[in-house]
């Protein structure tokens, strides 16, 4: 019975044509095959990078005689790699699911039911998996000149990998549930588990990047390859088996064999101990939300009306902030320049080979400033908020329709909204460089002048995209924001931008025109651009919120 | 009131229009019944009342405004119910009918009768939950209060009726009588022909397009010259033509199949 469950929910899951359907991309077969070969060819930089540094470091490994470590690193990572997906992707599926509605009410034990949702999601962990495991083993195997039996225990070592990541995520999940049962929504949950995932990618990366850039250097390397080995070593004191993987990848003699056996029987009992001891918990906190009845008030509804531009305001905040995945896609374009810089910092410890260090290097150069102002500019014109602002009423958008609001009232609290997110990314970016002393004070100042009024003309230029083809019919809210190709569109229009005012302000420069003259220059061009941009809005949200049908 | 003169609409991928000329009028103190089978049009005529899509052909006015030239004006009389309740997930009850109050300038004095409406549709206990967490029925309900927020003249529900329980279904058929009463319009359809029957003032038969009957349920009787103590059911099928499947029972009782 729990095998069926399991087949049934790996099909539904796997369905390409519904992923990409949900995407946007359609059900034909030929964009099937195109997105596969997509999917393939932006993998090959990275497998190929990947089976660059596993040469370097096995080469690396042989010289300081420390023949077990690309083992080791296999391993480890591989348990690391799995525990960053695992955790996002079992949240997903045992708690923000749909099916687990549907599961429920069929007669299965809560273990059927987490067993069956843990299948389809080993599967896409696998699949992750590879793209870095089979690279490095194979290097290491070929390197090291590995018989019969080292491939064959790192198909073993591959294929339970994912088991004893997927029961901790399941064991992470269950505690964050119990911890934040009496919150009021999933989406402030969802969103914490987000910020958890990105800072275990800090922490990842930071690891990854400070062993790649030592590769230059043996005598660094020595010491983050055994600084990494402690770290791994004590990963494997807590679960044993761990070693034993290692030591079924570091030989290739017939005993090894019974290395990975037991990794297999231990990974495979640890899931199954962990899915039947927590799969009721879940499954049970897992269900909807209640309603939470109050006492009757004296007045129920005491409404202080606002006006009509904050009414709106606050529609386009709730939207965005309350709907989880629009929430998360915010909130990434948020932490994308400090997530940067942090990771680079961290990564390089201190030094010029820091983003922030050759920031600081360049303070003197009197481009630094025009150049983060374009950076900033490419960040807002990315940032899908106001290209995807119309989009993002789906099917509720007959109240926008229906409500005695002109259409240009209505676009222009989508505009003003856009502005105040494109300037909180700019607060962020200011925010950033302030900490990491990249700028004096004086060129904060103009580089916050000059990103704040290219901010109008690129959420302009966003909102102009999506009010022009908004896409209001989808069925996930992925559809309408990350899955929506206004975004990409705006971008590419506002990348557009960015280097027309750009070229402009090169040719002030050559014109003999002085830096603060130049950036002065390029101001007024910016508001002519904004008043036609304007007009253009304006004109659109009449005619299109008419013809709109719904 | 509600005008329409010689309203059609088609969509782009059928051949036959959804509306073909109709013409209709609704009076202030009417509540009219818009029936028809699925398909036959009504969903796209409320939906060219309330100016969610523009008629190709003809014109249509609610209280002496036309709804494609003023469209704005138009929606500041109007108060509408979905068939589909989709309202936004992610806000709470009070959020809705606050943003509602705002956008049609509706002040506390006058939000009273809401809360009245709120207790009689039993939402109080659940006005600060998200709209996510309510059934379908409590949405119905809710996007009911909030089409009342501006105490709108014309009033259109689309099937408002389906997913109410009964004591909503009697609570909102007292308030489209009441709503009548005190001189507003009242424009719905159903395919409950007891309720038409029963609260209707005037009624309407759409069939694939085209307005086959509309007054009051004598008059559209005599129309169709009816049989003495003909339901509006038998009416309703012998009109548009509807054929039970062969083996289907005919069902007994008080709507008049016992006689077959």
């Amino acid at each position: 019975m729990t095998l069926r469950v399991i087949w049934f929910l790996i099909k539904a899951q796997f369905n390409l044509a519904a992923q990409l359907e949900l995407l946007g991309i359609g059900r034909k077969q030929k964009y099937k095959h195109l997105f596969l070969l997509l999917i393939v060819v932006a993998l090959v930089p990275f497998v190929t990078s990947i089976a660059v540094s596993a040469r370097a470091l096995t080469i690396a490994s042989s010289m300081v005689g420390a023949w077990d470590l690309p083992a080791v690193l296999i391993v480890s990572l591989s348990q690391i790699i799995c525990v960053f997906f695992g955790i996002p992707h079992v949240l997903s599926s045992l708690y923000f699911s749909k099916d687990l509605k549907r599961l429920k009410v069929l007669p299965l034990t809560p273990f059927q039911i987490a067993m069956g949702e843990l299948a389809p999601l080993y599967l896409s962990i696998s699949l992750i998996l590879a793209v870095f495991f089979w690279p490095f083993a194979a290097v290491t195997g070929i390197s090291f000149h590995m018989g019969p039996i080292f491939w064959l225990n790192a198909v073993l070592v591959y294929l339970f990998s994912p088991l004893v990541p997927l029961g901790l995520s399941l064991l992470c999940l269950t505690l964050m549930m119990k911890l934040t049962e009496r919150l009021p929504g999933k989406d402030f949950f969802r969103v914490l588990s987000s910020l958890i995932f990105f800072a275990a990618i800090v922490f990842f990366q930071s690891i990854n990047a400070n062993i790649g850039t030592s590769l230059s250097d043996p005598g660094r390397l020595v010491s983050s390859l055994y600084g990494y080995q402690t770290f791994s070593s004590r990963l494997s004191r807590v679960f044993p088996p761990l070693q034993w993987a290692a030591r079924a990848l570091s030989s290739d003699g017939p005993y090894t064999l019974w290395y990975s056996l037991g990794f297999l029987a231990a990974s495979l009992a640890f899931l199954t101990v962990v899915a039947a001891a927590v799969s009721n918990i879940v499954i049970n906190l897992s269900a909807e939300t209640q309603l939470r009845r109050r006492a009757r008030a004296e007045q129920i509804v005491q409404v202080l009306p606002d006006g009509v531009t904050l009414a709106l305001l606050r529609r386009e905040h709730w939207n965005l902030t309350r709907t989880p995945a629009f929430l998360m896609t915010a909130i990434m374009n948020l932490m994308v320049v400090p997530l940067l810089l942090l990771v680079s910092r961290a990564a390089t410890s201190h030094g010029p080979a820091s983003l922030p260090g050759l920031l600081n290097q360049l303070r003197g150069n009197s481009l630094l400033v025009p150049a983060i102002t374009g950076f900033s500019g490419l960040l807002v014109a990315t940032n899908q908020v106001p290209s995807t602002a119309v989009s993002r009423e789906g099917k509720s958008f007959w109240i926008s329709r229906l409500i005695p609001v002109p259409p240009e009232i209505q676009v222009n609290a989508k505009l003003l909204y856009g502005m105040l997110y494109g300037t909180a990314q700019l607060l962020v970016l200011l925010i950033s460089v302030c900490f990491f002393r990249i700028l004096d004070v004086a060129s904060i100042a103009r580089l916050a002048s000059l990103s704040l009024a290219l901010t109008l003309p690129l959420t302009q230029i966003g909102l102009l995209v999506d009010l022009l083809h908004p896409r209001l019919q989808w069925t996930h809210p992925q559809q309408a924001m990350k899955g929506n190709y206004n975004g990409l569109i705006a971008g590419l229009l506002g990348a557009l931008l960015v280097a027309a005012l750009a070229g402009l302000f090169w040719l002030f420069l050559r014109m003999g025109l002085g830096m603060r003259v130049a950036t002065l220059a390029v101001l007024p061009v910016i508001g002519v651009i904004s008043a036609y941009l304007q007009a253009a809005v304006r004109r659109l949200a009449r005619s299109q919120y008419l013809q709109l049908e719904f | 009131m509600i005008e329409l003169r010689s309203v059609s609409k088609s969509y782009a991928r059928s051949d036959k229009p959804a509306v073909d000329s109709l013409d209709l009028e609704v009076k202030n103190g009417e509540v009219f019944g818009f029936l028809g089978p699925n398909g036959a049009g009504k969903t796209t005529t409320i939906k060219m009342i309330i100016g969610l899509l523009r008629p190709d052909r003809g014109s249509i006015r609610v209280e002496g405004i036309d709804v494609v030239k003023n469209p704005i004006s138009a929606k500041r009389v109007l108060g509408y119910v979905p068939d589909d309740v989709d309202i936004w997930d992610k806000v709470t009850g009070r959020e809705y009918i606050r943003f509602l109050a705002s956008v049609y300038g509706v002040d506390s004095k006058n939000l009273e009768r809401v809360n009245a409406l709120l207790d009689a549709f039993e939402l109080s206990p659940v006005i600060d939950d998200i709209v996510q967490n309510y059934s379908h029925g409590m949405k119905q309900k809710l996007a009911i209060i909030g089409s009342l927020v501006h105490n709108p003249p014309v009033w259109i529900l689309d099937e408002p009726i389906v997913g109410l329980d009964p004591r909503s279904s009697f609570i909102l058929k007292g308030l489209m009588r009441s709503h009548a009463s005190s001189g507003g319009t009242v424009f719905f359809s159903t395919h409950v022909l007891e309720i038409a029957e029963r609260i209707c003032d005037t009624i309407g038969i759409i069939h694939k397009g085209k307005l086959i009957a509309a007054g009051t349920l004598e008059q559209v009787k005599e129309l169709f010259a009816s049989k003495e103590n003909q339901s509006l059911e038998e009416l309703f099928l012998e009109i548009t033509g509807a054929k039970l499947p062969p083996g289907t029972d005919r069902i007994p009782g008080s709507l008049g199949w016992c006689d077959v």
